[in-house]
């Protein structure tokens, strides 16, 4: 939404604020999706490894796909992080109004959509991750009340890290303020 | 950009894209700047952080000592997890510095200019309230560390 628009006092702010904090804001993010990344290549590689003579070819395969999925989502989510302002250090320096940085720069990747979009796809992925075990433990041949224990344990693991992690991370990107 | 500031002191628009302003009632109302003694924002961030923090290092030296020393039998698995140290303690260490050094503080109004997503933490904790329209003229509740800024 465009409106009318007034500006005050901005220059006053002082650039070696405004370029520490964003600065600071670009690692959070850049350190944020790495953990995460490599967090969920590893459960997805631990249900590979647990399931070896277990598990049909069907499952393997859907890990697999999920393993190469997860690896071009974290790359592509770096990329886009890193580059979504060239020169890179303009991302932090580009608000200093008292002395801007000279020269062209261009900031085609610096917004929220691109962010919305991938926090959507993290959804699907962390709905898959949880959901994959359900698959295997429904076969499982244990008594009725260790099957009922191991179901309530991933259960609650598919609400909290599955669903409710990614749905409040996506809300934040979308009003991150 | 050829210049952020233009001729007449108003701030390019190429940079500020974007930007929406609330009506001047809701502006008035609310409280003046204070870079003196700010008020601080709850630590509920901080907090939150201690204490998963903490779980997830015992959680994660746990598995990694019965993996490697226990069952001697550690797997790629093991080691993407390990990968994922390196970003996920520092987030947690710079997400508690951030929010009890930073973005502490409830500065208060200085200028009436919205920003939006992108622009907002360069802003935040230097005084500015940055705030962000939801198009419905509405006052989005604010997350985290920007807690009670209204």
């Amino acid at each position: 939404m465009m409106a009318k628009v007034e500006y005050h006092d901005l220059s006053t702010v002082p650039g070696s604020c405004t370029n520490a904090k964003t600065q600071l804001a670009w690692w959070l993010k850049l350190e944020y999706l790495l953990s995460s990344g490599f967090i969920k290549l590893s459960i997805l590689l631990f249900y590979r490894r647990i399931t070896q003579r277990a598990a049909s070819k069907t499952f393997h395969t859907i890990v697999t796909i999920m393993v190469v999925f997860q690896i071009c989502t974290t790359a592509v989510w770096f990329f886009l992080t890193v580059f979504s302002c060239y020169p890179v250090a303009t991302y932090w320096t580009r608000f200093d109004m008292a002395s801007p940085p000279s020269g062209h720069y261009v900031c085609p990747l610096d917004g929220e959509k691109p962010f919305i979009i991938l926090s959507g796809i993290a959804i699907v992925q962390d709905f898959i991750c949880a959901t994959l075990p359900f698959l295997v433990l429904r076969h499982l041949k244990v008594t009725r009340r260790q099957k009922v224990a191991l179901f309530c344990t991933f259960f609650i693991a598919f609400g909290i890290c599955g669903v409710a992690g990614t749905c409040i991370r996506m809300k934040s990107q979308e009003a991150y303020d | 950009m050829a210049s952020a500031m233009q001729a007449n002191g108003q701030v390019s628009s190429e940079i500020l894209a974007g930007v929406v302003t609330y009506p001047q009632s809701v502006i008035d109302s609310w409280p003046p700047a204070n870079f003196v003694n700010p008020t601080l924002h709850p630590p509920t961030i901080i907090i939150y952080s201690a204490i998963f923090g903490t779980l997830a290092l015992a959680s994660t030296i746990g598995r990694l000592w019965s993996r490697f020393k226990v069952q001697g039998n550690g797997g790629v698995d093991d080691w993407c997890f390990m990968a994922s140290l390196p970003f996920s303690f520092p987030l947690v260490f710079m997400t508690i510095n951030a929010c009890s050094r930073f973005y502490n503080k409830v500065f208060g109004l200085v200028h009436n200019v919205l920003f939006s997503t992108n622009q907002f933490p360069a802003l935040l904790g230097c005084g500015i309230r940055a705030r962000r329209d939801d198009g419905k003229g509405r006052i989005p509740r604010p997350l985290d560390c920007t807690r009670q800024l209204y």
